[in-house]
């Protein structure tokens, strides 16, 4: 294996040193590690993020594979481990926080020091607390609202409400059974998502 | 009055505060962020007054994920 730094100069050859240096000690917290947050977390370790706090209660399942980063030998696993092992196959370099429980308002200041959190939920009203803790804590937050079914991918989007809350997705199509939920539609907005957070990091602020 | 929803125009009574104008539009009891002339309005202000011309952006969030 190669050592940290010779890894990181060859694994992260395509991207710029600016990115690199500007979010290097940054953290991002990551609320629910399912369709968008597994996905989220991907793209953002493949972009050089090095700390991540990661939190879910749920385990992996046959019904995740459609469109979660995880694989068949996953199942059963909980998803904090699972999604732990994926992200250093990446790079084995990075830190990663786990909370492997249920998330509401009475724990989500696990995510108090970290610099954007990013709301990854299935519910509609974990979503809504989540956002509301960001905003009272002064802290900025993506949130990920509206990307079931097979509708225009050009139709999701990014939207900057206020000076904390960032909203990628349709904003309207929820998830039920005549919908569904794809991989694609799924991993467009989970990497809307990451994208703003990439820039936040970097102090661009501007969707 | 006129108050601008999420880019359109739309006419209500005047002296209208935010949860009556989310009632009028059945959103009281739903998920929802609010944001009014670039602002996050918290659910404890919601009892905030709306004027003429007052630019909202709402969204209901929606389940998936």
């Amino acid at each position: 294996m190669l050592n940290e730094e010779v890894f990181i100069s060859e694994a992260f050859k395509r991207l710029p040193k600016e990115l690199i240096n500007k979010t290097k000690n940054k953290t991002v917290g990551i609320a629910g590690v399912g369709g968008l947050g597994s996905n989220i977390a991907v793209a953002l370790i493949r972009t050089g993020i090095n700390n991540l706090i990661i939190a879910d209660f749920d385990k992996v399942e046959y019904s995740n594979l459609n469109r979660q980063y995880y694989f068949y030998k996953h199942i059963g696993m909980s998803k904090v481990d699972a999604l732990e092992e994926q992200l250093k196959n990446i790079n084995p370099y990075i830190n990663i926080e786990k909370y492997n429980h249920y998330l509401d308002k009475n724990n989500f200041d696990i995510f108090k020091d970290c610099d954007v959190i990013v709301e990854a939920f299935d519910k509609a009203k974990n979503k809504e607390e989540i956002v509301d803790y960001a905003i009272r804590n002064k802290k900025y937050i993506v949130s990920g609202v509206g990307m079931a079914g097979d509708f225009s991918a050009n139709i999701i989007q990014t939207k900057k409400l206020g000076k904390y809350l960032y909203i990628s997705g349709d904003f309207k199509h929820e998830a039920n059974d005549k919908n569904g939920l794809l991989a694609s539609r799924v991993a467009i907005t989970a990497n809307h998502q990451a994208n703003m957070v990439i820039r936040l990091l970097q102090d661009k602020y501007e969707v | 009055m006129n108050i601008i929803i999420n880019g359109e125009n739309k006419n209500f009574k005047e002296k209208l505060i935010i949860l009556e104008l989310l009632k009028e539009l059945g959103l009281s009891d739903k998920p929802v962020v609010v944001e009014l002339n670039k602002k996050i309005i918290t659910k404890d202000n919601y009892n905030k007054e709306l004027f003429p011309n007052d630019k909202l952006e709402i969204v209901t969030f929606v389940g998936g994920g």
